[in-house]
């Protein structure tokens, strides 16, 4: 028995590591995706003040701080049962804008960006942000790198730091918008939808236009046809803050819709024997194990998913970007309904397309008279008045869930966390499956562009392992369907 | 071309930040990138771990870490780089201090665990260092008994203060490492503490200087706060006089309490019992005649004032449980 180590995955968010066994003849006979860290946030919300949760619970995650204040500050809404003033709902938003589109254009350039902005035969020291900067050319590597600096810049004056903002109060906001802000966050939100516009022609010409990364997303290894999550309006219109959770089928119909308060009727935490991760997967459907297929219950969140959910975009310029991905890589129904894209290196053009949103969206709320109002804060009761409250965003990695109980002081009693790459994991786990089995037979030769080939199929996820590891601490069992030419199921083996 | 010190980056268990600080250096992580030569840094560059394991003694020049050491594998990572490392920074409040990851130190491993899978249908498994498979074993770890600094597992030259530390502060220290190799600045002695200040958050802070007396505390959300007063003065918890500066008092000028990321000033050992001896004072000023004559009804304010914070432990220890006293002296009653 040979074995493969990927250890650590690089360019994801966090350590973990992949196990590959190869049998005699050189086959996959089992894999591995294992993340070896436990922080234990559900212990160390205990006994703390709830209001202190969005502080707290930020210290989850470096890269995405915003998306767990957020929710934190939407269930703090709810317990202290206040209603945010306008303002508050403006710059909150706005902050979310430019976390968004500044995560996703983070996601592209440094992380997976190496994968298909270079080329495929680049030497792995080469294989970085830097050498994709050097490959864009002065100018652009400019744009990209003033792109962070400069919605980091908002950040902080809206949430008071750069990362792990601190502005976040029951209903309010600690400090108040002034108009020499809203000028400058309205030139970083004009630069925003024109750079996020090149960023997607930049798409078009170094990813579509390329043979072998055109053919990447037409091949079945990186398509696993899952369920999907995501938030809409009333409208079906994508949204990233407020609106139901909606879940699309592999085919692309509605199964249900639902307010983030009901996760639990709708989403079960499966724990199997021979993993201690909880795999999160739908009730309704059930859990048949790590397979995909209308019959599975696992699910998969962030922008592609979200994509497959939304019927329309409701900005312009990501409206029409919406439709150019599904004209060239989804299919319709037979009633002239958008079918679900399943290829996971197709999440990285969604990204784009939510870049895209989150840049014209800013841009509108810039705009908007209620962002300077300094009626910021409510009077808030001295505790809960509810005891328990669930908080729920989308995330720039997906449907993000913060749920607290606290006592009659308002301390947690207990918090219950699902991010979105624990939704992810079981989907994850299935990409790292397929790439391994299809990639790998007797007699390859395993060298870095191959196992690079695998680690992509875990960098589509966008990962965030710092977000998944609050808790867990298990690695998690592959199972290893061995297909005919055909893809019928030979022989399945449960680990 | 002339030879690049080795920079690496690792994070044990951590949440990221300090690495997206790098990201928000802007074009000056270009200049990085020119100066060093980046040896490992799992988020931006592609080396694996059995290529640092072949780097001979002290091949990388500096080395940050961050994140907590919360598991047997942080354990085993963390001496692995210390061995290929010349010098051995611990970055960010995780590893310098244990921070918000060891706040789990007021409960034991154990309790830990179970809090984590007991709500779960687990059927009567946890994780499992090894777990045997058909095909091999799998190695996970456990997590220590104690999240513990870093200095307390390897030797550490420096430390660089901060959830996270500001980019600025990080790039005066970088700038600093790579001049130190060529002879134009020294640096300073082992267990030295870059990119602070040496005074406090207060002497950076924006808002007005304390003037007491602060003789009860309000939770954050029950009061809007004001820009015109200290918040100690407004009633809303803010470790800022036990706290080292070099952050720009970025959270008081938000209006939001700072919670001590720095840790304690230079010479303070334990920021939360340093904060506490701030908070008597506060409690007796403005009346200097109980503060000098009337120790009882001095002792009764300051009774009055520590018991409306609600959450001690967890505000005033926020980032530095791990290495307070009490901490420490509960963790060797353990182990003797």
């Amino acid at each position: 028995m040979k074995r493969i180590s990927i250890d650590p995955i690089t360019r994801i968010e966090g350590p973990g590591r992949v196990e590959i066994f190869l049998d005699d003849s050189g086959e996959v006979a089992e894999a591995y995706f294992i993340v070896p860290e436990l922080r234990a946030f559900e212990q160390l919300c205990i006994g703390r003040p709830v209001e202190e949760m969005p502080g707290l619970t930020s210290r989850i995650c470096g890269l995405c701080p915003e998306a767990h204040q957020m929710a934190a500050a939407k269930a703090l809404d709810q317990l202290f049962d206040v209603q945010p003033p306008p303002a508050v709902r403006t710059i909150r938003e706005l902050l979310y804008c430019a976390f968004v589109a500044s995560n996703h254009a983070t996601h592209f350039f440094a992380l997976a960006g190496p994968d298909f902005l270079l080329d495929e035969d680049v030497a792995a020291s080469e294989r970085t942000l830097f050498g994709v900067l050097r490959r864009l050319g002065p100018e652009m590597a400019q744009r990209v790198l003033d792109h962070r600096v400069h919605n980091h810049r908002v950040i902080e004056m809206l949430g008071g730091r750069r990362i792990h903002p601190v502005a976040v109060l029951p209903g309010g906001w600690s400090r108040p918008v002034t108009e020499k802000m809203r000028e400058e966050i309205r030139v970083v939100a004009r630069e925003n939808v024109l750079f996020a516009a090149d960023c997607l022609c930049l798409y078009e010409k170094m990813v579509l236009e390329n043979p072998v990364h055109r053919q990447l997303l037409a091949d079945e290894t990186f398509s696993q046809r899952t369920y999907s999550m995501g938030t809409v309006d009333e409208q079906e219109r994508l949204q990233l803050m407020d609106g139901l959770l909606c879940v699309v089928d592999p085919e692309g119909s509605e199964i249900t819709k639902f307010p983030a308060s009901d996760y639990a009727a709708h989403i079960s935490e499966r724990v199997e024997p021979w993993t201690f991760v909880k795999l999160p997967h739908l009730k309704s459907v059930g859990w048949v194990g790590l397979r995909d297929g209308a019959s599975s219950g696992v699910y998969t969140v962030g922008p592609l998913a979200r994509l497959n959910v939304a019927k329309s975009i409701a900005t312009p310029r990501a409206q029409a970007a919406y439709e150019r991905l599904h004209d060239k890589l989804g299919e319709w129904t037979e009633d002239g309904c958008r079918r679900p894209i399943h290829n996971r290196l197709a999440s990285h053009w969604a990204r784009l397309v939510e870049q895209q949103y989150a840049a014209e969206r800013m841009e509108e709320l810039a705009s908007t008279p209620e962002l300077t109002d300094t009626m910021i804060t409510v009077r808030v009761p001295p505790v809960p008045v509810v005891e328990e409250a669930v908080g729920c965003v989308e995330a720039p990695r997906g449907t993000l869930i913060h749920h607290y109980r606290t006592d009659s002081r308002g301390m947690v009693t207990s918090g219950n966390l699902i991010v979105a790459t624990t939704s992810n994991h079981a989907a994850i786990a299935l990409s790292v499956t397929a790439a391994a089995r299809d990639l790998i037979s007797g007699g390859t030769v395993i060298d870095d562009g191959l196992m690079n080939r695998i680690e992509m199929a875990v960098r589509a996820h966008d990962p965030c392992l710092s977000c998944a590891t609050h808790t867990q601490g298990g690695g998690t069992s592959l199972e290893i369907v061995v297909r005919g030419r055909g893809g019928t199921p030979l022989t399945v083996v449960r680990r | 071309m002339e030879e690049r010190p080795r920079l690496a980056v690792y994070w044990a268990s951590g949440c990221g930040g300090c690495e997206a600080v790098f990201l928000d250096l802007g074009d000056r992580l270009l200049e990085i990138a020119q100066n060093y030569e980046i040896s490992f840094f799992p988020l931006l560059c592609d080396t694996k771990l059995h290529s640092v394991e072949g780097f001979h003694d002290g091949a990388v020049d500096f080395t940050l870490i961050t994140g907590a050491v919360r598991t047997t594998h942080d354990v085993a990572m963390v001496r692995t780089l210390r061995r290929v490392s010349k010098r051995l920074i611990a970055m960010g409040a995780c590893s310098q201090l244990g921070s918000v990851v060891g706040l789990g130190n007021l409960t034991s491993a154990a309790e830990i665990m179970h809090t984590v899978y007991d709500g779960s249908d687990r059927s009567g498994k946890m994780p499992r260092n090894v777990t045997l498979t058909a095909s091999g074993s799998l190695e996970l770890g456990g997590i220590t008994e104690w999240v513990r600094p870093l200095d307390s597992i390897v030797p550490v030259d420096y430390a660089i203060p901060g959830c996270p530390p500001e980019a600025d502060r990080l790039w005066e220290v970088l700038q600093l490492l790579r001049t130190s190799l060529v002879g134009d600045v020294e640096l300073p002695g082992p267990g030295a503490v870059l990119g602070a200040r040496d005074g406090t958050v207060c002497e950076e802070c924006p808002l007005p200087q304390p003037e007491g007396p602060t003789r009860s505390f309000f939770r954050m959300h029950q009061v809007a706060p004001s820009q015109e007063l200290c918040l100690l003065d407004q009633g809303l918890i803010c470790s800022g006089p036990a706290t080292r500066g070099g952050c720009g008092a970025l959270c008081p000028a938000a209006g939001a309490g700072c919670r001590g990321c720095y840790g304690g000033p230079p010479g303070i050992y334990d920021q939360g019992a340093r904060m506490m001896a701030a908070l008597a004072a506060l409690a007796g000023t403005g009346d200097g005649e109980a503060a000098e004559t009337k120790e009882e009804q001095l002792r009764k304010h300051v009774e009055a004032e520590v018991s409306t914070l609600v959450d001690p432990v967890g505000t005033l220890y926020r980032y530095s449980f791990p290495v307070s006293l009490l901490a420490r002296l509960g963790q060797e009653e353990d182990e003797s």
